[in-house]
């Protein structure tokens, strides 16, 4: 009865925080809009995965080790700067066993960067310090550490303070870098462009000054007499240009744009998300070392290993990780083993440049043998919610995952566990508040 | 729209009088990984672009027109500024009239583009009429 009323609580933030994100919008344009407006329906942009210093792929929850986390699978980056993870609850039963108490873990992990800034005393967001050499080389690595709940972990310590979990991650290699690729052709397609909007908004202008010069505006609309730069001005100013556009009603667009042509802007648009596709699926490859801390007399856990990820398509992400695991018991003899697990993440709607992360949703599995104790498998439903409409929490986030065992590492029995997590990815935070 | 442009000034046109000494400084900068953008006129000509080499980090700057014996007076160009979201989270861009001494006559545009996706791209323009 109690997990129904926290999942139905579940339930009714998780609807809380997924309300749509229609935003009041002031329909008034001026010229430059309404040209810019034209141009974007005419090319029907979609919209597409940001191939930016932000990434769905950074891990911002606790890591693997942590039996509290509410992720299965470690991811192969980090935040930029500093990412926090907080598990807030845990919804547990225990079948057969009446269930077991909740469960709290947190892990905070900071790249190199952010102590290699810190020293510097240089902003880890400028343009000039972002793709530097060093700058790229200490954002491949970072640093974790957090606690653990010991309700949920190896038995044998003494029920004082929490499990210590910590660890370094470092990404080895991966197929783009963003301050490295190549965008030339981009910037020559965006060169292109520029200028015919050049042409279209001086044809445009042109045509206006003529119908202005031929006294098809009331004085009410655009004040007489004007030369030409102040008429061009009174044309920035949307309540101007919105009567002049009602006066020229459906007519609008062939008087203004004529025989305009929008192939530069197509042209642009196609090797953007060609661009962002081959961001979107690239291939990376890191190594993880973790361990789990446990007071005199409890066992500590080691845990390498290797974390691959792989864009299957703009929204559809896979992630595998292959562990060696060693346990150093104080009472009884040490113990290891490996573990294997995947997860596949699907973002069904777009994502965002700036502002909240994308909703993403995660289906993940986990094998893990270990000597002297059965195989423990494990399959995980997750939901990523994003914190939509306050531009400064765009870098938090809610992870709610179930998952299913057939047994715990301390129990041979099948458990069902629910938690709902809280990260903060500050590099997100900072850039929000800078907007 | 997917870009917030935030101005201070806006301006569609304004007048420089070049034979009296006058330009258009333009400067660009922008934050993030890699600058996508230019200034071109209607004749295709790049004034600035993020070819040009930087006068400082994140930062470009140029005076138009580089000759003042390419313009006449009567002339009106219309100045396109373009900039694209794929690398970088935010541009700024400033266009100034100035005087021969290098005093402020007009700003003419003083605006900060924020895009919200990486396929974004955004365009503005400026008409230039010499005076």
């Amino acid at each position: 009865m109690q997990i129904k009323i926290r999942l139905a609580l579940l339930a009714i933030v998780v609807a809380a925080l997924s309300a749509g994100e229609a935003v009041a919008t002031d329909d008034k344009v001026n010229l430059n809009d309404w040209v810019g407006n034209v141009i974007k329906q005419k090319v029907a942009q979609e919209k597409f995965v940001a191939a930016s210093t932000r990434s769905n792929a950074n891990q911002s929850e606790a890591p693997t080790t942590s039996a509290g986390t509410t992720s299965l699978v470690d991811t192969t980056k980090a935040s930029d700067l500093i990412g926090i993870a907080l598990n807030l609850a845990g919804l547990s039963a225990a079948s057969g066993s009446g269930g077991s108490g909740d469960a709290t873990a947190g892990a905070a992990t900071a790249s190199a960067y952010t102590f290699y800034s810190a020293i510097r005393g240089i902003d880890p967001l400028d343009p000039g310090e972002y793709c530097k050499d060093a700058s790229r080389w200490a954002r491949k690595f970072s640093f974790t550490v957090g606690f653990d709940d010991q309700k949920n972990t190896q038995p044998a310590g003494n029920g004082g303070r929490k499990p210590i979990v910590g660890g370094a991650k470092a990404l080895l290699w991966s197929e783009h870098d963003i301050c490295t690729v190549d965008l030339k052709d981009i910037q020559d397609a965006l060169e292109t462009s520029t200028s015919e909007f050049a042409t279209i908004k001086a044809h445009a202008k042109q045509r206006l000054f003529d119908l202005y010069t031929k006294g098809s505006f009331p004085a009410t609309v655009v004040p007489a007499g004007l030369k030409a730069t102040d008429f061009d001005n009174q044309l920035a100013k949307p309540e101007v240009f919105m009567k002049v556009l009602e006066l020229l009603g459906a007519q609008a667009e062939p008087i203004l744009l004529g025989e305009a042509s929008f192939d530069e802007f197509i042209a642009l648009n196609k090797l953007v998300r060609e661009k962002i596709a081959e961001f979107q699926q690239q291939k990376q490859l890191a190594f993880s070392f973790q361990t789990k801390q446990r007071e005199a007399g409890g066992a500590d856990d080691y845990h390498a290993e290797g974390i691959f990820s792989w864009g299957l398509n703009e929204r559809l992400d896979l992630t595998i990780n292959g562990s060696y695991d060693f346990t150093n018991n104080v009472m009884m003899s040490d113990t290891q083993g490996g573990r294997i697990a995947g997860a596949l993440q699907v973002q069904p709607f777009k994502d965002p440049l700036v502002g909240p992360k994308p909703l993403r949703f995660s289906l993940g599995g986990n094998a893990k043998w270990m000597e002297k104790m059965g195989p423990i498998y494990q399959g995980q439903l997750k939901v990523n919610l994003p914190i939509p409409r306050i531009e400064a929490l765009s870098g938090l986030e809610v992870p709610i995952s179930v998952t299913v065992s057939n047994r715990t590492e301390l129990i041979n029995e099948a458990e069902v566990r629910g938690m709902i997590g809280f990260t903060i990815d500050t590099s997100q935070v900072l850039a929000a508040l800078r907007h | 729209m997917s870009v917030t442009p935030k101005c201070n000034a806006d301006d569609e046109a304004v007048d420089v009088d070049v034979t009296n000494g006058q330009f258009v400084e333009f400067e660009v900068s922008f934050k993030g990984a890699q600058p996508l953008f230019a200034v071109v006129d209607d004749s295709k000509r790049v004034i600035l672009s993020a070819h040009d080499q930087p006068v400082s980090p994140g930062l470009y700057r140029t005076k138009w027109p580089a000759k003042p014996s390419s313009v006449k007076s009567g002339d009106a160009v219309e100045a396109a500024l373009g900039v694209q979201f794929i690398a970088a989270t935010q541009y700024t861009c400033k266009i100034t009239c100035k005087a021969t001494d290098g005093s402020v006559v007009r700003v003419a545009k003083d605006c900060t583009y924020t895009g919200t996706d990486a396929a974004d791209t955004f365009h503005t323009s400026l008409t230039l009429r010499i005076v």
